[in-house]
């Protein structure tokens, strides 16, 4: 599984910002599993889809699981917990 | 043993919890009793309140409250850190964006007479150390959100006095125009809040607008991008240009103007971007006009702010701060030669007529052509 996450927005929306590359791969077998656990987690239960608040930051997690890709998008202040774990997960592990 | 009657307190009526007293069970007839107390107590407070005229002067004056995040990304379990007279925290996040609350809500009240963000007295609500290295500060509709930094590029986003300017700024504009935050009336949204972020600035510095630096977040860099800022007013495209950060892409006329996507990849149309053409046309106006920014120019700013409507665009605000420099000081005043003058300068034609869309100058639009 390939995760690809991606942050835009802020009061600094225009600095450049890269993506950030986690591949289960480099991962240790329990850490892929809770990295699968969270990106299936997230997929069932999105964050609820409303209007950006100013200077929000808002992000997407583009996800290639070998069989599928698809995306998990939301907005900072209404993330589900473990979309926060997941994003915590990719930013800590690169 | 309290436990179960403890919600008594705020819900039952008085005549039940009389009755209660009645109860053969002595935990209900204590429970009652307690909170017929405590309500009677409440209501006594509350009347000599009232007498005395002090909940008059509460209610409306400066609140504001710093809670720590405690480098979580939720607020609900944050902790009071320091509320209104309450004294130094140990915490410097904590002080900087209670000062900055404090400068933010003076500067409002002293210049604009507007009693904090609805002008109807609403609490000043801060969370500092969101989330680990968090590299933002926003509002999310009733409170302002602090990230403390990566420590690379970005350090404590409570240090800067017009980054808090400006997230205020946001609940201004909120609970005003309330401009929707895409495209034109996102990127007027923007700039509505580097202009109030930049007066509360030179407001607190008691600056001229000559004497202004008229950029934003300069104070949120670390020493490695010293000289950095998110933001130039005066010249737009030049707040930073290097390897970490890329390019200021911000545009100062509207032949520059950046047609993006109305997704979160296109920042909404560019609302962070295209701001850079208002911003100018606003530092243009205060450098005419001269003396305190915060004067004559903030004041035409803010009431074509409450004339407008969420979708304004570009030359639609231009009209409307046309319109009230020339009913403030006269047709042929210097106030309205000077924005007509600022505006044209950043190719929008500004007219006492609302427009339905932005409208660059014949030269722009040539240019624009080519």
């Amino acid at each position: 599984m390939r995760v690809c996450l991606k942050a835009f927005g802020g009061i600094a929306a225009t600095v450049r910002r890269t993506a950030i590359v986690l591949d289960d791969s480099q991962l240790d077998a329990a850490s892929a599993a809770r990295l699968r656990r969270l990106v299936s987690s997230v997929r069932v239960n999105p964050p609820r889809t409303r209007a950006v608040h100013p200077d929000e930051m808002s992000y997407a997690v583009d996800i290639d699981d070998g069989k599928d890709h698809y995306e998990l998008r939301g907005h900072e202040a209404s993330l589900t917990p473990d979309f926060r774990e997941l994003i915590q997960m990719v930013r800590q592990a690169t | 043993m309290r436990a179960p009657f403890g919600c008594l307190q705020c819900i039952v009526p008085p005549h039940i919890l009389r009755h209660m007293l009645k109860s053969r069970d002595p935990r209900v007839r204590e429970a009652a009793l307690r909170t017929l107390l405590a309500t009677t107590h409440l209501r006594a407070e509350r009347l000599l309140l009232q007498r005395s005229g002090f909940l008059a002067n509460v209610v409306g004056s400066k609140r504001r409250t710093v809670f720590d995040c405690g480098h979580s990304e939720s607020t609900d379990a944050a902790v009071v850190k320091r509320s209104e007279g309450g004294s130094k925290s140990s915490d410097r996040s904590v002080n900087d964006a209670y000062d900055g609350l404090g400068d933010t809500y003076d500067f409002w009240k002293a210049v604009f007479q507007r009693n904090s963000i609805d002008d109807r007295g609403m609490r000043l609500d801060g969370y500092v150390h969101y989330g680990n290295a968090y590299n933002n500060a926003f509002w999310n509709g009733r409170q302002m959100i602090f990230g403390d930094g990566d420590g690379v590029l970005f350090t404590d986003f409570t240090g800067s006095l017009d980054v808090i300017g400006h997230e205020l700024g946001h609940g201004i504009t909120q609970y005003t125009a309330n401009l929707a935050y895409h495209n034109q009336s996102g990127a007027l949204n923007e700039s509505m809040s580097d202009v109030f972020g930049s007066l509360v600035k030179q407001w607190h510095r008691k600056q001229t607008a000559k004497a202004a630096d008229w950029l934003i977040g300069a104070d949120i860099f670390t020493p490695r991008h010293e000289g950095d800022a998110l933001r130039s007013m005066k010249a737009p495209g030049t707040a930073y240009d290097n390897p970490d950060m890329g390019k200021d892409p911000q545009p100062a006329h509207m032949k520059d103007f950046v047609k993006m996507a109305d997704t979160e990849e296109g920042d909404w149309g560019g609302v962070h971007i295209n701001s850079g053409i208002p911003n100018h046309a606003f530092y243009l106006l205060a450098t005419a006009l001269g003396g305190h920014s915060w004067e004559a120019a903030g004041h035409i700013w803010f009431d074509a702010l409450r004339q407008s409507d969420a979708k304004v665009d570009f030359a639609g605000f231009a009209a409307h701060t046309y319109t009230v420099a020339a009913t403030k000081y006269g047709p042929a005043s210097h106030e309205v030669s000077s924005v007509e003058a600022a505006w044209n300068q950043v190719g929008i034609a500004a007219t006492a007529a609302p427009r339905r869309r932005a409208k660059a100058t014949p030269r722009a639009r040539a240019k624009a052509r080519v």
